[in-house]
């Protein structure tokens, strides 16, 4: 099987998307400078939210874009429920250059068409299957790895790889070629400031699937391609360019959320509440809470972006047909009429799953049951083996930065 | 005249009309949200009929 597959390097080699990747920033909860903004400005002005973290400005906006932030649940709700007037319009020029024919950037109908088919494969009941046969086996031999050190720096032993390693044998990718695919799939999403290095990314990462794709519908597996290729809904399946870019996006929207999921997880846990640890080594009935806390408060993607179709009034607010609009997600999990004590993290918290983490409407995360999986196996696996895990003292508390894309850069633990 | 109801979910916006069932998932025009099984998904996203809210 794939016997022509041969990912391709980029031009210059030597190119790390790493450092440009964590352009995300280092705004430490930036969700507090959110709340400011919205206190001081209002639910609805002028701004985005790169210029707020002091970012440079949106490689992928035209010169003059207009923008807004917007602040509020059911401001937020409304406009990610109402897809023809807040358009992902937007993402067809920089998004697009890097992903492809992707399913984010499509609109209704042609977005509820493939919506249906793709979520067919990912709905609960369908990735059941991948728990015992993928997430536990990658948990574990990583977890086997590091298990009987004293100390170890959790996410570059753990919660970095093993969302990735999960998409490496979904894909059943070869292993000499993992490197320069994970820096291709990386590099995609610094199209927000270098245009041309994600479209050199995802150019290269297109031509390995499409390989990939035409092999395995002549030769079908148990892989993901293979699957895709093959689900349907009512005898519809999905077109190729649809699927390859599905593809390019995957360790973006897959491995890349996941790991900062788990990663912000722990220091919520680790460093906020070593005492939600304890009870948790006790209940695992608790797990869930516990992820959807994490996701409430600090979910790895804190806001979306739409294109305005049509000339609106938003709390008084006149916005002009063009303008795009920046949705302060994170700050619903943070909303007290929803969640009492709001900025506290309660692993026994009633219904803290009302949250945008996973965002909302048309457009809310396709792999979210995959997440939750994830999370829970390797949460549970980890109270398995280390049930002292605490953080190492040695180091400075990890902090979560970022504006977009939040996450620690690093976790030092004591493991027994 | 038999009414029916919407039921919308309240993560993807999907809305279940019981006039229109759901034939691409095998839910006959008619079929009442009562009937619909407890451990069905929603088609868009997956959440589970708890997750939905009757549209006034």
């Amino acid at each position: 099987m794939d016997a022509e597959l041969q990912i391709e390097d980029f031009d210059d080699p030597t190119y790390d998307p790493h450092t440009e990747a964590n352009s995300w920033g280092d705004n430490v909860d930036f969700w507090k400078d959110m709340l400011e903004a919205w206190e001081k400005n209002g639910p609805v002005h002028p701004g985005d939210f790169r210029e707020l973290a002091g970012l440079s400005e949106h490689a992928d906006y035209p010169e003059g874009q207009k923008t807004y932030q917007v602040f509020g649940t059911e401001l937020i709700r409304s406009i990610l429920n109402d897809p023809e007037t807040y358009s992902m319009e937007h993402f067809k020029v920089g998004f697009k250059a890097a992903f492809g024919n992707s399913l984010t950037q499509m609109d209704p109908p042609e977005h509820t068409q493939y919506r249906r088919i793709f979520q067919k494969v990912f709905l609960p009941n369908a990735i059941r299957h991948w728990s015992g046969s993928l997430v536990e086996p990658v948990v574990q031999e990583l977890i086997d790895q590091f298990k009987d050190l004293d100390r170890v720096e959790l996410i570059e032993a753990f919660t970095f790889p093993y969302p990735f390693e999960i998409i490496y044998r979904q894909l059943k990718l070869p292993v000499d070629q993992r490197a320069i695919f994970h820096k291709l799939a990386i590099a995609q999403s610094v199209f927000q400031s270098n245009m041309e290095i994600a479209s050199e990314a995802g150019r290269k990462l297109g031509n390995y699937f499409r390989v990939m794709l035409e092999e395995r519908k002549k030769n079908p597996g148990d892989d993901l391609a293979s699957i895709l290729a093959q689900v349907e809904v009512e005898g519809e399946h999905l077109p190729d360019d649809v699927i390859i870019s599905f593809l390019r996006q995957l360790i973006n929207a897959a491995g890349d959320t996941t790991y900062r999921s788990t990663s912000n997880m722990m220091v919520c846990l680790l460093r906020d509440n070593p005492d939600q640890w304890k009870m948790l080594v006790e209940d695992r009935s608790l797990i869930r809470g516990a992820i959807e806390e994490t996701l409430r408060l600090h979910s790895p993607v804190g806001m979306a972006m739409r294109k305005v179709m049509r000339d609106v009034e938003l709390e008084g607010v006149k916005i002009a047909k063009g303008s795009i609009v920046e949705t302060a997600n994170i700050l619903v999990g943070r909303d007290p009429e929803i969640f009492p004590n709001p900025h506290q993290f309660d692993i026994t918290r009633e219904h803290p799953e009302r949250h945008m983490g996973f965002s909302n409407g048309p457009h809310v995360c396709l792999g979210q049951h995959l997440a939750r999986l994830e999370m829970t196996r390797a949460l549970n696996a980890l109270l398995d083996h280390f049930p002292n895990m605490r953080l190492d003292e040695d180091y400075p508390p990890p902090v979560i930065s970022g504006h977009l894309m939040l996450c620690p850069k690093e976790l030092h633990v004591i493991l027994h | 005249m038999v009414s029916y109801n919407r039921w919308r979910c309240n993560s993807c916006g999907y809305v279940y009309d019981e006039a229109m069932g759901d034939p691409e998932e095998g839910i006959a025009p008619g079929t009442r949200w009562a009937d619909i099984p407890e451990d069905w998904y929603c088609p868009m996203c997956g959440m589970l009929k708890s997750d939905f809210d009757m549209v006034a």
